[in-house]
């Protein structure tokens, strides 16, 4: 097996850098050290950036054969294809063309394209969970039921004309959200927590190598 | 009696669209007739604008936009009403963004508000700032903790040094602010802000967030990290009536009451033909 | 213990003494429990359902002669807070390509962060490699779709749509595109096993997919799957870091109930 192909180099990258990270988060070890811990963060942010190519890689990969071999919706493709482009080029930084960040153009499609679609994809959630909760909120067994009842009191906590008609729903809905919901939300975050300490550790060891190749 | 199992049956495949269009229909409704529904005031939104109130003049506010367009819905009103009872207060208020699209957000709520006019005409550099974008996500946060100046330069508007602004003079690190105000959606936001805010410089934070966050945010609450919260469009209504600006949260509350309405109403009929069909079986 | 003289030298971070004791405490179980699974002594694991549904999924899929979608969430892997759900999800990942490479069976993979594709890809490229089937790899089902939140939420609907999936498994740091995703997945008529530690967003999981992973679920997926005793092993570091939080709680309690808030005031070092 070739050297770069090793599993250990990856691993011992790891190891080293995110001692860089952890260690100093709780012991003073002199600016030297923070300074080191700042420029590793900051080469995250490099190797993001580097990133971008690999992606638009891969979006090149996919569409442009689905363009030359006229697949079915090949259209969108081409679309896709022109606008990355297209904002790639008004997002360069020359103010004196108008453009960049704050350039006339990239405001324009920033404000009449992408904020309505954030907006409208983000309202679809209200419309799905309605269906969702109309096909899976059922009173199947007692713990659906009490998921039932209790959902159904926030909800009309949470609307005016809930507690409007019923006035005690206010203090009913409150009791439900501070008690049980944070008790539940408390420990499933706790649980979280260390269930992440516990990866990391095993990231740590070199035991956790998931994310390695698929763990060879 | 054949055909009434089938009728339950019909009700609880229903297409998912009928349900999308009759809850287009009565979101829409109230927009266009409103009902004018009286909101009572919670707790959360109370504690929120008594922490704004509470401020001492000359205290030094930060205002955090840490979300994207996704959530200008819910955010948005909470956004201006916020802003707009900062401005009316005599208090230095600074306004950078953790998310990219936030600094963005940022600059349209305010140029909506145009707080160097009446009636709040306060001078810019001097009573507010707005400093922009500050990339790193949490490592932002704990850098403009350490050292504003050398993480947020320059200004979003003018790009001049911060030193060349007098409200900067008297912010150089967390332990100079007096309230931290995040509005956010996601990550980072007030898990974040505690860790790198609360925890070492024990800087005070009210937090306005997307309904879905609010068992997020509400440990905090209670922990006393955070010390008033507007989960959602209902919350911003509640906050808009406290602080006496009527706006989008109240114009909305009617849209929230029956669009709540119906997805009560079609729980409760999903139960139905649930238990009549297993009844009919 | 006092620690006042650690402090004043200023070897330790104030503030941060007691979660320092914590990490060592759990970092010390977990070798300890690594070292005893290596040993053969591997504890009982309770079954979850989820993990144990992801071959039905498959299975389902590959009968059906449809494609398996598997995302690992929209965290990136740098992140301080959330990339260790993607860890997890990309465990998952390395799982389920090598039981979709095993079946014949098409994966698909939506990715959001650039940062994670390579890691993605490789580690898809890998579980094909094991199971000898390198030649039905195809490197374009490895989507980098969006840095946009929605703009990959929405390229993963309509791919779903698209190719008609036949399973969707969903595990790591999910935020508002959940339940867009697992409702297009249930309109397609996918199998669906999802998995977050996000917990905002778990009740949109549970309503909308057929298994859900809870919280600290996800990070023993990885353990779990691979059936490794000193992996398995590590996961009683999880529980022993709970007694220690029940025990921090109660005593905490108590206590306080006296007027005594020592424990408070230790969590503060």
């Amino acid at each position: 097996m070739s050297l770069l192909r090793r599993v250990e180099i990856p691993i011992a990258i790891t190891i080293i850098f995110a001692l860089i990270q952890v260690i100093p988060y709780f012991v003073n070890m002199g600016p030297a050290v923070e300074a080191t811990q700042d420029k590793v963060v900051r080469w995250t942010l490099i190797v993001s950036t580097g990133a971008l190519l690999v992606g638009l890689t891969s979006l090149l990969l996919i569409h442009v054969p689905r363009v030359t071999r006229r697949r079915t919706h090949w259209e969108y493709s081409l679309l896709l294809i022109a606008f990355m482009f297209l904002m790639t080029i008004i997002g360069l930084p020359f103010p004196e063309l108008n453009l960049g960040l704050t350039g006339y153009w990239f405001r324009f499609f920033y404000n009449n394209v992408l904020t309505p679609l954030s907006a409208s994809l983000y309202a679809i959630l209200a419309f799905y969970i309605t269906s969702a909760a109309y096909r899976a909120f059922k009173a199947r067994s007692l713990e659906a039921a009490l998921l039932l009842i209790s959902g159904t009191i926030l909800v009309l906590r949470n609307a005016p004309l809930g507690t409007f008609l019923i006035p005690q729903i206010a203090d009913l809905g409150d009791w439900i959200f501070n008690i049980p919901n944070m008790a539940v939300n408390r420990a499933i975050m706790i649980g979280g927590g260390l269930g992440a300490m516990v990866l990391g550790i095993r990231v740590l060891l070199g035991y956790e190598r998931g994310y390695l190749r698929g763990g060879e | 009696m054949a055909t009434a199992p089938r009728i339950w049956e019909k009700l609880e495949t229903i297409d998912a669209r009928i349900i999308y269009l009759i809850l287009w229909i009565v979101i829409l409704w109230p927009f266009i007739y409103p009902i004018g529904l009286p909101v009572s005031i919670g707790s959360y939104s109370l504690a929120y604008a008594k922490a704004i109130d509470d401020l001492p003049a000359g205290s030094i506010v930060v205002v955090s936009f840490d979300f994207s367009l996704g959530g200008l819905g819910e955010l948005y009103p909470i956004a201006i009403a916020t802003l707009h009872h900062l401005f009316t207060k005599p208090v230095k208020i600074v306004i950078i963004a953790i998310w990219s699209d936030g600094a963005i957000v940022a600059d349209m709520v305010l140029k909506d508000l145009k707080p160097d006019q009446p009636p709040y005409n306060r001078k810019y550099g001097e009573d507010w700032i707005f400093l922009g974008y500050a990339p790193g996500g949490e490592t932002a946060m704990a850098a403009l903790g350490k050292d504003f100046w050398s993480t947020l330069p320059t200004d979003y508007y003018y790009k001049k040094h911060v030193s060349t602004y007098p409200i900067m003079q008297n912010l150089r690190s967390a332990n100079d602010v007096t309230l931290l105000v995040s509005l956010e959606t996601g990550t980072p936001g007030a898990d974040e802000w505690v860790r790198q805010w609360y925890v070492p410089y024990k800087v005070p934070m009210i937090v306005g967030c997307i309904g879905v966050m609010a068992p997020t945010v509400a440990p905090y609450l209670a922990g006393g990290q955070v010390k008033g919260m507007l989960p959602g469009l209902r919350a911003a209504a509640e906050y808009e009536l406290i602080i006496g600006r009527k706006g989008l949260g109240v114009a909305s509350a009617d849209a929230l009451s029956t669009s709540h309405m119906v997805f009560v109403i079609f729980v409760i009929l999903g139960n139905i033909s649930y238990f009549m069909r297993r009844r009919s079986k | 213990m006092d620690i006042t003289p650690l402090l004043s030298q200023q070897i330790l971070k104030s503030g941060r003494v007691s979660g320092m004791v914590f990490l060592l405490i759990i970092a010390a179980s977990t070798a300890y429990f690594i070292r005893r699974g290596k040993a053969g002594k591997v504890p009982y694991l309770r079954k979850v359902p989820g993990l144990d549904a992801i071959d039905e999924a498959i299975g389902r899929a590959t009968e059906m002669g449809r494609p398996v979608f598997c995302s690992h969430g929209i965290a990136s892997i740098a992140d301080a807070t959330y990339g260790p759900q993607t860890i997890a999800g990309l465990s998952v990942l390395g799982y389920v390509a090598q039981l979709c490479a095993r079946y014949g069976v098409r994966l698909i993979v939506p990715v959001r962060q650039l940062v994670v594709y390579p890691i993605a890809r490789e580690i898809v490229e890998n579980a094909y490699r094991m199971e000898g089937k390198l030649d039905q790899f195809r490197v374009e089902d490895i989507v980098y779709l969006s840095g946009w939140q929605f703009g990959y939420s929405m390229g993963y609907m309509s791919l779903m749509r698209r190719e008609k999936a036949g399973a969707n498994i969903m595990v790591g740091g999910y935020w508002a595109e959940s339940l867009q995703l697992a409702e297009v997945g249930y309109m397609v008529g996918a199998m669906q096993v999802s998995g977050t530690a996000n917990t905002h967003q778990i009740p949109f999981f549970v309503v909308a997919t057929d298994y859900t992973l809870i919280g600290e679920e996800i990070y023993a997926a990885g353990a779990y799957l691979s059936k490794d005793p000193a992996m398995i092993g590590s996961i009683v570091a999880q529980d022993i870091g709970k007694y220690v939080s029940i025990a921090l709680i109660l005593l905490g309690f108590v206590l306080l109930i006296f007027g005594n808030d020592y424990i408070i005031q230790m969590l503060r070092w």
